[in-house]
């Protein structure tokens, strides 16, 4: 089985970093992981994604077409990179970074992520790996969350293993009670409150 | 798939390290630039370890200079670049070859002219590595695809620099440079020659100066002016024309055991894909997508591209009745099949890329498709 995943943002939030976690994870259970980045000449701010491939075969062309998974923490991120979802991708987004997706087929898990970090660990450094936690929380069958939490173990750089952990779990925790919601009227939302805006 | 030591999950800038180390590469000299920079980062973590020297210079032909003078001290050097590096480097890579230095340049491709698309692929060097420096010369280059490819082909790269005495290009593109994959690292036997540079008696034959070891209590001269056999400068016109013919001929004499390519399900094929580096993986998936159509079309990548493999792409063109060239560049591959083919008739469907992205299969599959209904 095949899984095309992609975490998108902007330049210094860790997005490339959790996807790196995510592929040692898979690659730690003997299966063919690719891990592929595209940011730009932006040291931060440019819209950055990171696309995770993860087959039991050998996987060939080595960059994402459809995507499976999608995790978002910045409008400009969904902008630049969220062409390639598919009707039924599984996509989570930051509520308080990307605030128009526009229409489409797709249920959306809008997870805390920023607040989250807040609480949880209180340092923003942390945000991939709350994102991380509520992205691993919908693919148990891709990387199982024990397989995860080995992997923030032996990776994370020293003295931040802790961290890492508490984040995890926390955003695992935060997507265990995040409702899907349609993306239509998500997107009707938007309008809405842009049209309250105006007037 | 195996759970051994051997798996890992590098990035291509850390094949092309472990690869040079196991090589025997004790020397690095560079500049960084993106996206070769993590090579340069990770021969700074690696060479100490195991007592070799790395040394970042000024500017990119300083850092050109120095992995000549290294290599001329004895060491087995490397340095990488992208374009805009390259294009800075020229000048040494023009002495390198004149005086006979051995020694391997990595360039990563990214967007040009100029500074580019610094984080985005192309494979618009490659025209560059030919006929980059200025006078007469021939050139090795080597273009991988896949990290078991980039790993043994950068192994070979030190091989056939001391052999021939030349610098030799490997050519990724920011694609492979970057992205990080499960692979098994290619066993000795897989590896090809690894032997240290005192053992390269057959490189004296292809010198046009017999040397001995530098700095075993022999004279030397090393000039980048037309030289004689004993190294020191000279106008005799039969003595440089001849000096020449030996640059340019113990590389396309050699040709043969240069010559490397990989083919893929073409032996019934009508449609050849011909293609290198980084769109061959994509080209893979298009075959396999069109095969199961039922269109008869396979792949040919010449994986040393300089030499160009100029009589196996005629032979092959002349076999087939429609080529499919995709590059990411604007027909550099597709110009060189042309000239190979010399037959005006042979109807090849380009498939170009230059913003930075790389060539999805659909786009290949179309082409072999259009192809097909040309036929």
């Amino acid at each position: 089985m095949k899984y095309e995943i992609r975490f998108a943002g902007v330049g210094g939030q860790g997005n490339i970093l959790a996807g790196e976690w995510l592929a040692l994870a898979a690659h730690g259970m003997g299966r063919h992981a690719v891990q592929s980045p595209t940011y730009t000449a932006q040291v931060r701010g440019g819209p950055t994604s990171v696309d995770v491939l993860i087959d039991d075969d050998e996987v060939i062309f080595p960059r994402l077409t459809a995507i499976d998974y999608f995790c978002c923490l910045a409008q400009r991120g969904w902008d630049t990179f969220s062409h390639q979802l598919r009707p039924d991708s599984v996509v989570v987004v930051a509520p308080s970074l990307v605030h128009k997706l526009g229409p489409g087929p797709q249920k959306i898990y809008r997870v805390p992520i920023i607040e989250v970090t807040k609480q949880a660990v209180g340092k923003m450094v942390y945000t991939s790996s709350v994102a991380l936690g509520s992205f691993s929380f919908f693919m148990p069958h891709v990387v199982p969350k024990d397989v995860m939490v080995r992997t923030i173990e032996s990776h994370a750089p020293h003295g931040t293993v802790e961290n890492n952990l508490r984040a995890f779990q926390a955003g695992w925790e935060a997507a265990k009670s995040t409702p899907p919601v349609a993306r239509n009227e998500i997107a009707e939302d938007t309008h809405a409150a842009v049209r309250e805006s105006r007037e | 798939m195996s759970q051994s030591n051997d798996r890992v999950f590098w990035p291509g800038n850390e094949i092309i390290v472990e690869a040079a180390l196991r090589a025997g590469c004790t020397f690095f000299g560079g500049y960084p630039i993106t996206p070769s920079s993590e090579i340069a980062a990770h021969m700074a973590l690696r060479l100490p370890q195991i007592g070799g020297t790395f040394i970042q210079m000024e500017d990119e032909i300083a850092a050109m200079g120095a992995v000549i003078g290294a290599s001329l001290a004895g060491a087995k050097s490397l340095t990488a670049t992208s374009g805009p590096g390259l294009s800075l480097k020229q000048e040494n890579i023009g002495f390198a070859m004149m005086a006979e230095v051995p020694c391997v340049i990595v360039d990563a491709q990214r967007g040009g002219p100029s500074t580019g698309l610094p984080t985005a692929p192309a494979q618009s060097d490659i025209m560059q590595a030919r006929w980059g420096t200025h006078g007469d010369h021939s050139v090795i280059a080597l273009t991988p695809t896949y990290p078991r490819e980039l790993y043994i082909e950068t192994i070979r790269a030190f091989h056939l620099a001391e052999l021939y005495r030349t610098p030799v290009y490997v050519m990724l593109d920011e694609i492979m440079a970057h992205t990080t994959e499960s692979f098994r690292i290619p066993s000795a036997d897989e590896c090809g020659i690894i032997k240290p540079r005192s053992e390269y008696t057959e490189a004296r034959v292809n010198s046009w100066r017999p040397f001995n070891d530098y700095f075993q209590g022999q004279h030397l001269h090393i000039t980048g002016l037309s030289h004689t056999a004993e190294g020191f400068p000279t106008t005799n016109p039969a003595i440089v024309h001849k000096s020449i013919l030996h640059l340019v001929n113990k590389i396309v004499n050699a040709q043969p055991q240069i010559e490397r390519n990989a083919e893929y399900l073409l032996d019934d094929a009508d449609i050849a894909v011909i293609t290198f580096g980084s769109p061959g993986r994509a080209a893979r998936e298009a075959v396999l997508a069109a095969r199961a159509n039922g269109i008869k079309v396979g792949i040919f990548r010449p994986i040393t591209y300089w030499p160009f493999p100029v009589q196996t792409v005629r032979d092959l063109v002349d076999r087939v009745k429609a080529v499919v060239v995709p590059e990411l560049n604007l027909g550099m591959l597709a110009l060189q099949v042309e000239k190979s083919a010399m037959r005006p008739e042979v109807r090849i469907h380009p498939v170009n890329e230059t913003g930075g992205i790389a060539i999805e299969p659909e786009r290949i599959l179309a082409a072999i498709e259009e192809a097909q209904r040309g036929i």
